[in-house]
């Protein structure tokens, strides 16, 4: 496995070099949800790979190696050596729709040579529990799935993915990568502590929360953001919520802003928000941020990597950055001191990540630094 | 170096080698402004996010507060309700470690009577027995030794006097160390449950109909009395009792008058029981007497008077009613040694008895049955044996030591059985006491033997007395002083010529009444002789208590007399005795001449024995009288 990096911000920073173009080439590009200061740099892009595969999402900052960079394109060339790609899109034309997404993708790249699916979804449109739930009734819960919601910043008002090679709002792109060489590694952790106390969840539909003991949401929110609350949604980013659902056994989850409702005092978070549930506000600890990142790195237990050329894919959540602020590149150090010399980390920040829980099931998470990790294994195929 | 402004510096491109530009200065510049406004920012959100959430949890608390007092208040009065109902059954109370009562609930006084102030000062002076005593304070030490207690029940005295059974059951009371402190009680008065469960255990053990023992109680009883008399080696008898042709008074007088019956059967034998003894109902008309520790003689004597008391005639409403019964015996251990056995032997015997026609009684063993029937059939014989004469008198003469004259005679009485040929009195002198026959045997022997002195001495021309045994029931039941006055009166004897024979044991037994009728004897002028003196109590000091003429010496110190064995101590020192109380001896069953010529040598005056002649009928004897005279 060949890769190769380059950033445009206003021109390349080194010129883009044709050579790993190829059907087994992927090549994935993070940029702002403002294309007016990168179209020429996509242009360029598109003209030098017209064989391979391109995906790409808009981001709320992208990541190269230990650096965030604003308002760029940085662009990974990943050349495959052994490994078949395969590239599927779904429209979402209502956020109702994402059950029937995540579903239709699953079926068009599930085949038993399935080694690992990454996913780039328009990230305010779609709702993320839904559509994972769509994979995982059709996927064995043995084939990872992760991967990242687009972000605008912290407008929350459009955000693309690439699509045929243009950037296209309301779709959900995923890569099937398929092969018995190609090793994919995964890690997710937040670092959020809960804030005051429990509430319950008296008035919700699907991603819509109302109210929170019997209280409008909204109106809870604003309080504790105080002189921030004009800042809404975007500083909803700072509260996220940590999610226990009626009866279940599993992790709390964490769920995040993405859109505020004044006429009805509601919040539209990234994934649902069941009624009856019980939810705490959560606050930042930016230690624990950092350690965060570092324990997503370590949870990938890289027992089989024998030093190959590999990516780090890191999609981390806008709220994060949006706590770190100037700090926010210490999570990056952080993720590329635990992780061997020979990985590459790319990335973004995004409105939603996609990693398979404990049970193996993918689900979406919100705050968490998510890494997922590839390389084609040095032994011989058989 | 902070890690930020390191990260700022590389943000300008600093290095240490290079000067910054205005350019760089100014951007680091903008760079810590922001890192600035950036930590108000978030100080500021946090401070405010600190304020409201704190302002959340102290309502959170006070709200929490609230409901949790709204909470105790509500358990408080659900308790107070709870214990407010439960007086009217319960009441409550304390003491503390110095067993000094401080609490009672007012519901006591409902239950017991006293006021509060009572019942906590002088708690200890209302237990009745002294095991309540101890039960209470065995329990309230235990509970404040910490060990969980049962309930227990005390005996209680109400105000009003009764005594009341009260359960207990209390508790400790610990401490934060888990120490015990006071005890707390809850009482209920149990006694109508324990009335209740006595009555239900009465009904339970008692037939319905006439309060004696059910069949039930009586399989319990007969197991101990079985233990019992296994262990003591003894004997007991069991009567089973079915009255004849019961069936019929049902049938035609109805259930209500045979219940009638019944019920006064059983008053009417009830009496008889004694108290260790069982009396029990096991069906209609069929019932079971356990009688324990009875002779042979004394058990046939008790089952003749039941069926006798059965035998009456009942008045049951305007009815007169005849009934007999039918009764079996079964003895213990002959006849079974468990309770299953011994009834079903009862019950064959029973049969036995209802088969040979009903007013009679059977023993399961055929052997003692037998034996038993005999005597009875000799009993019924006797009655009629004394109408037909068959009883006759033999005499015995007795002589002079010296003169070897006759000097009187002895009655001895003999029954001429049709059947049996002549019966000893060995035989029958008993069942005749038992039955009582022997007053009216004894009035005729009385009368036969004066008539038949008076009528040898007329013939004669002698002197002879006739000497008459009586027995113990003759002296007790009947008027002994009447009859012998009218016989003297009836046959012209002279009452000098009347002897009185009573031996030893009589004397003794009937002691306190017998010294009188004796007297009143003597005082017609008849003489009384003690019979087979040396064999019983041989006391001396009733020789000179009561009104005694003749010592009768009994042959076992005759027989002594032989040739080899010349001195015989106490048969001298018997005569010699007599002889210092101025009586006079009679030594009886001289067989041989040379006891005859001891007698003399000692100056015993008198003799009898088949030296000279048995007993023998009257025409014998009046030949030898008047071959004596000749």
């Amino acid at each position: 496995m060949q890769t190769k990096f380059s950033v445009f911000q206003d021109t390349w920073n080194h010129k883009l070099d044709g050579s790993l173009d190829s059907p087994n080439t992927l090549v994935i590009i993070f940029g702002p949800s403002k294309l007016d200061d990168v179209a020429k740099g996509l242009d360029d892009v598109i003209q030098a790979f017209p064989q391979s595969l391109i995906m790409g999402a808009s981001s709320a900052g992208e990541i190269l190696h230990d650096e965030l960079i604003e308002n760029s394109l940085v662009v990974s060339v990943v050349k495959f050596e052994d490994t078949n790609l395969t590239l599927t899109q779904h429209a979402i034309t209502d956020t109702k729709d994402s059950f029937d997404g995540g579903m239709s993708i699953a079926e068009e790249l599930f085949t038993p040579e399935l080694k690992a699916i990454f996913v780039l979804s328009d990230g305010l449109n779609v709702n993320g529990s839904q559509f994972t739930k769509g994979i995982n009734s059709v996927l064995p819960s043995n084939i990872p799935v992760t991967g990242g919601l687009a972000a605008d910043d912290d407008r929350f008002e459009k955000t693309w993915v690439i699509v045929d090679g243009k950037p296209a709002q309301g779709y959900i792109t995923a890569l099937g990568l398929y092969g018995d060489r190609i090793q994919i590694k995964h890690g997710s952790k937040g670092g959020w502590d809960k804030l005051g106390v429990s509430r319950e969840v008296t008035k919700s539909s699907a991603n819509i929360l109302y109210e929170l003991d019997n209280q409008p949401a909204l109106e809870i929110y604003k309080k504790y953001l105080g002189s921030q609350a004009e800042g809404l949604p975007g500083t909803g980013l700072l509260f996220p919520l940590s999610l226990e659902e009626k009866g279940s056994k599993n992790e709390a989850k964490v769920r995040t802003i993405l859109a505020v409702n004044e006429q009805d005092q509601s919040i539209t978070f990234a994934g649902d928000i069941p009624l009856g549930s019980s939810v705490t506000l959560m606050k930042a600890n930016y230690d624990r941020l950092v350690d965060g990142a570092e324990n997503a790195a370590k949870e990938m237990l890289l027992n089989d990597y024998k030093d190959e050329n590999s990516l780090c894919i890191a999609i981390s959540c806008v709220g994060r950055r949006l706590v770190l602020k100037q700090r926010i590149e210490e999570e990056l150090e952080a993720t590329l001191d635990v992780l061997p010399k020979n990985v590459k980390q790319v990335g973004f920040y995004s409105y939603g990540e996609i990693s398979p829980l404990a049970s193996g099931k993918c689900d979406l998470q919100n705050q968490t630094m998510t890494l997922t990790l590839l390389w084609e294994s040095n032994a011989s195929p058989t | 170096m902070h890690r930020l402004l390191k990260r700022q510096l590389k943000k300008i491109g600093y290095s240490d080698t290079q000067e910054l530009d205005n350019e760089s200065i100014k951007r680091l510049l903008d760079l810590v402004d922001q890192a600035y406004k950036d930590a108000d920012q978030d100080r500021q959100l946090i401070e405010n996010s600190l304020e409201v959430s704190s302002m959340e949890m102290q309502k959170l608390y006070e709200e929490l507060k609230k409901t949790s007092q709204q909470k105790i208040q509500t358990t408080e009065e659900k308790y107070e309700r709870l214990v407010n109902n439960l007086q009217h059954y319960y009441f409550f109370y304390s003491h503390g470690k110095d067993g000094v009562y401080d609490y009672v609930s007012h519901s006591m006084t409902k239950m017991l009577g006293y006021s509060e102030d009572e019942f906590l000062n002088h708690y200890s002076q209302f237990l009745t027995t002294n095991e309540s005593k101890k039960l209470a304070n065995k329990f309230k030490k235990h509970t404040f030794e910490g060990l969980e207690q049962p309930p227990y029940t005390l005996n209680f005295k109400h105000k009003d006097g009764t005594i009341r059974n009260i359960e207990v059951m209390e508790l400790p009371v610990l401490d934060d160390e888990r120490k015990v402190i006071a005890v707390e009680g809850i009482a209920r008065d149990i006694t109508d449950q324990i009335n209740a469960r006595e009555q239900l255990n009465y009904l339970a053990q008692h037939d319905a109909l006439t309060g004696i023992p059910n069949r039930y109680s009586l399989l319990n009883k007969l197991e101990k009395i079985i233990r019992r008399n296994k262990r003591d080696n003894t004997q007991f008898a069991l009567l089973f009792i079915d009255l004849d042709h019961f069936k019929n008074i049902n049938d035609t007088l109805g259930h209500n008058i045979g219940d009638k019956l019944i019920n006064a059967v059983v008053n009417k034998i009830q009496p008889s029981i004694r108290k260790n003894d069982v009396f029990a109902r096991i069906g209609g008309d069929e019932f079971i007497i356990v009688i324990n520790r009875v002779s042979e003689r004394n058990l046939i004597g008790f089952i003749k008077q039941t069926m006798e008391k059965i035998r009456e005639e009942w008045l049951i409403d305007e009815f007169e009613i005849q009934i007999s019964s039918s009764i079996g015996i079964a003895i213990y251990p002959e006849d079974g040694t468990d309770s299953q056995t011994l009834m079903k032997n009862a019950d064959i015997a029973m049969y036995k008895a209802k088969n040979v026609g009903r007013d009679t009684f059977s023993l399961f063993t055929d052997e003692i049955n037998q034996q038993i029937q005999e005597e009875i059939s000799l009993e019924k014989g006797m009655a009629k044996g004394l109408e037909n004469q068959e009883f006759v008198l033999h005499y015995q003469p007795k002589l002079d030591v010296n003169s070897n004259k006759i000097v009187g005679i002895e009655a001895l009485v003999r029954w001429n059985h049709p059947k049996k040929g002549l019966v000893s009195p060995v035989d029958f002198i008993q069942i005749a006491e038992n039955t009582g026959f022997i007053i009216k045997l004894g009035r005729w022997i009385i009368e036969e033997a004066c008539s038949t002195v008076t009528r040898i001495n007329k013939k004669c021309h002698t002197n002879l007395h006739v000497a008459i045994n009586v027995s113990a029931r003759q002296i007790e039941n009947d008027n002994l002083h009447q009859v012998l006055k009218s016989t003297i009166e009836k046959t012209n004897v002279e009452p000098s010529q009347i002897q009185i024979e009573l031996t030893e044991s009589i004397l003794m037994e009937y002691s306190k009444n017998i010294i009188k009728a004796l007297k009143d004897i003597k005082s017609l002028g008849i003489v009384i002789c003690m019979d087979d003196f040396g064999t019983g109590y041989s006391s001396l000091s009733y020789l000179n208590k009561f009104p005694i003429d003749v010592l009768k010496i009994d042959k076992v110190f005759v027989d002594e007399i032989s040739e080899t064995n010349e001195g015989v101590i106490l048969l001298d020192s018997i005569i010699a005795m007599a002889s210092t109380l101025n009586l006079q001896a009679v030594a009886e069953g001289v067989e041989t001449p040379f006891q005859r010529q001891y007698l003399q040598k000692l100056d015993c005056p008198h003799y009898q024995g088949f030296l000279f002649s048995k007993p023998i009928p009257e025409e014998e004897l009046i030949l030898l009288v008047q071959q004596q005279s000749v």
